[in-house]
């Protein structure tokens, strides 16, 4: 493993409202070499919220990583992709998507708009899990996620 | 068919033992395709601006002589033609503020260099896996 | 010598002057304030002492004290007490004064001498933080100037380890026996001289970064570690075992987990018997402190290394016995201390070893204010 130890889990919020997907996500996750805590949102108000940590979401871990579905009720992900880009406090977090949509267009517009990755969900169970796998394998083994902007300032001084 | 092969990668890295360490791991890796090397900054941002030269990826260190890595990333996500190409930044360093600066920035993931080549092929293999087997990429331009 | 009598009565007032005039030996000037907001508008007026009743028109008990230091931290205090308050003027100690002299009870000599004792003292306090500002910069530089070393000798350790692997895998059978010799010794060096970098590189880092406190569940710790190490224990038959509660401590996981974790693993490393056995176990609590003990059946220390081996990279052993960079207790003895705590040894030859570890227990307040262990 390339990645030094956090020495706490690595905290996940995934944006995703169909329980099936979230169900198949976690036990992925569970299964993961990392410990990580996964923790999801059924759509983008409430994962703003999450990221805010506003109301019942007051005892929210930051997230190091998120994974965000498209398609998504109420606020569309394009958009919650969008904000959480453009918001100082957050923008640094790699944002993965991770979604039905195959088309180029999304692709492209959601690197446009500063996505860290575009992963496409099979709909095959053992591939979706291979997937998941593999997003583990690398954002939680092989990467170095950033750390929560008080923390690195107070390391620069 | 493993689209790694395939794949142009643009390697940004002025430390010639990890070139030759980087291309032998490619090799090994089975990334058969091109694999462009720039030396220092500038020569970084004239060869991303060459249009005959269409990368898909961008392994870049951060800390490069005449301009500096993080320059390099700002520019290409400035620029017109490569605001979406994935770059992962590739440093020694593991310092909180590189790697901060390094996502603010625009760049796609952060890793720390390997010091043993068998962590460095173990890393490629995961890295080359997501990204050209399972993360879909913009198309080069 | 300048001193700045607080005091608001007029016939105290006096009568001290004139027994500070009558005992001292060298010239005495001594100016009057009755009441505080008076005595801290003339403070900077180059004064050596302060004679301060806490007893004043516009200000009471300990806050008369503190507006005072607060006004001039560089002026030695002497607080002047009714006999009725020496509660308060032993919390006045505590807050900074130098001494207290209660009034009736002294005359010209002691009062000459407490107030020369007070100056000399005050000063001594000073130059001791001075000392100690200079000694943590000092050490603050060291730590960084060898966490930057550490980090730039990755890069030439790498080009090391890959190129010789690259000949191992190349050139191999191009070699004879003496050459495959040398390129497995050199193989063997660089990743000996990476475990070394990435300790100096642990070792420097644990003083960068300051502990982030919280309540350590230290069974949970031990029991991580054997869980983690589970393969190991097998292979070796080795039996750890964590004998009755474990307090939890005020610490920094991380931290907790470098004593531990070296400590264990020394104790089944540095053991020749047919089962190696560790245990962990509580040895005291007192004062706010817990004693842990790590115990091993394992091969002991002689008393003149025992010493020695706290610091970094020192081996006892040959390399073939016993392999490792010698890092281990330097980490896990660091890592105590920057927790306040300490770590130490009891040991003899063939009899085992007991470390002994000593950190904050954890009240539930995780007040810091305590004296090191």
């Amino acid at each position: 493993m390339v990645r030094e130890q956090l020495g706490r889990p690595v905290e996940i919020l995934l944006i995703e409202d169909n329980p099936g997907d979230v169900r198949l996500t976690r036990e992925a996750f569970i299964d993961g070499k990392v410990w990580n805590n996964l923790h999801n949102v059924p759509d983008g108000v409430e994962a703003l919220a999450f990221l805010d940590r506003r109301g019942e979401y007051a005892g929210a871990p930051r997230p190091d990583l998120i994974l965000l579905d498209l398609n998504l009720p109420k606020r569309d992900g394009r958009e919650i992709l969008a904000d959480i880009k453009a918001d100082g406090r957050f923008a640094a977090i790699p944002v993965v998507v991770l979604t039905t949509s195959r088309t180029e267009e999304d692709v492209l517009r959601s690197y446009g708009l500063h996505a860290n990755c575009y992963v496409v969900k099979p709909i095959d169970l053992d591939q979706f899990i291979k997937v998941v796998k593999s997003i583990e394998s690398f954002w939680l083994c092989i990467v170095q996620l950033p750390p929560a902007m008080e923390s690195a300032a107070g390391r620069a001084a | 068919m493993n689209r790694f092969r395939r794949a142009t990668i643009f390697l940004a890295e002025d430390n010639p033992d990890d070139i030759e360490i980087a291309r032998r791991a490619f090799k090994r890796a089975g990334l058969g395709s091109e694999l462009i090397v720039a030396r220092d900054g500038e020569e970084a941002l004239r060869l991303l601006a060459d249009e005959r030269l269409r990368p898909d990826f961008v392994l870049l260190d951060i800390k490069l002589p005449k301009i500096d890595g993080f320059e390099v990333l700002a520019q290409i996500r400035a620029s017109e033609r490569h605001a979406a190409l994935p770059v992962v930044v590739m440093s020694a360093s593991s310092r909180e503020e590189d790697v901060l600066r390094s996502y603010q920035l625009g760049g796609n993931s952060y890793v720390q260099k390997p010091v043993v080549f068998q962590e460095f092929m173990e890393a490629l293999e995961i890295m080359g896996s997501y990204w050209f087997k399972v993360a879909r990429l913009p198309r080069s331009r | 010598m300048r001193v700045m009598l607080v005091e608001d009565s007029s016939g105290d007032a006096r009568l001290i002057e004139e027994m500070l005039r009558e005992a001292q030996v060298a010239p005495v000037e001594v100016e009057q304030a009755n009441c505080l907001a008076g005595a801290l508008e003339r403070l900077g007026d180059g004064f050596d002492v302060v004679l301060l009743d806490l007893g004043l028109p516009d200000s009471q008990g300990l806050e008369t004290l503190l507006r005072t230091r607060e006004q001039a931290p560089h002026l030695p205090i002497v607080v002047l007490t009714g006999f009725d308050d020496q509660e308060q003027a032993l919390q006045a100690l505590q807050l900074g004064a130098q001494d207290y002299l209660i009034k009736g009870e002294f005359a010209g000599a002691p009062l000459s001498r407490t107030i020369r004792y007070a100056i000399e003292r005050h000063q001594t306090e000073g130059m001791l933080r001075q000392t100690l500002a200079e000694l943590e910069s000092r050490t603050a530089e060291m730590e960084t100037f060898t966490y930057s070393v550490s980090h730039d000798l990755k890069e030439p350790l790498r080009g090391l380890e890959a190129f010789s692997r690259f000949l191992v895998e190349d050139y191999a059978d191009v070699l004879d026996d003496q050459g495959r010799d040398y390129l497995n010794r050199i193989a063997k060096a660089s990743a000996r001289l990476k475990d070394m970098i990435e300790e100096l590189l642990t070792l420097a880092r644990l003083g960068r970064r300051p502990p982030q406190l919280e309540r350590v569940n230290i069974r949970r710790v031990v029991e991580d570690f054997l869980a983690a190490n589970e393969m190991r224990l097998k292979e070796s038959n080795a039996e750890a075992l964590i004998e009755g509660a474990l307090p939890d401590v005020l610490a920094d996981l991380t931290r907790v987990e470098q004593v531990f974790g070296n400590l264990i693993g020394n104790g089944l490393k540095f053991n020749k018997s047919a089962r190696p056995s560790v245990q962990v176990g509580l040895a005291d609590v007192t004062g706010g402190w817990v004693t842990f003990f790590v115990r091993d059946n394992g091969i002991g220390i002689a008393p003149e290394y025992q010493e020695r081996i706290f610091g970094i990279f020192q081996r006892l052993h040959i390399r073939e016995e016993y392999e490792g960079t010698g890092a281990g207790l330097a980490i896990a003895k660091r890592a105590a201390e920057a927790l306040g705590g300490r770590v130490w040894l009891e040991s003899e030859p063939g009899a085992g070893s007991t470390f002994y570890v000593c950190l904050p227990l954890w009240e539930g307040s995780g007040r810091i204010s305590r004296k090191r262990a």
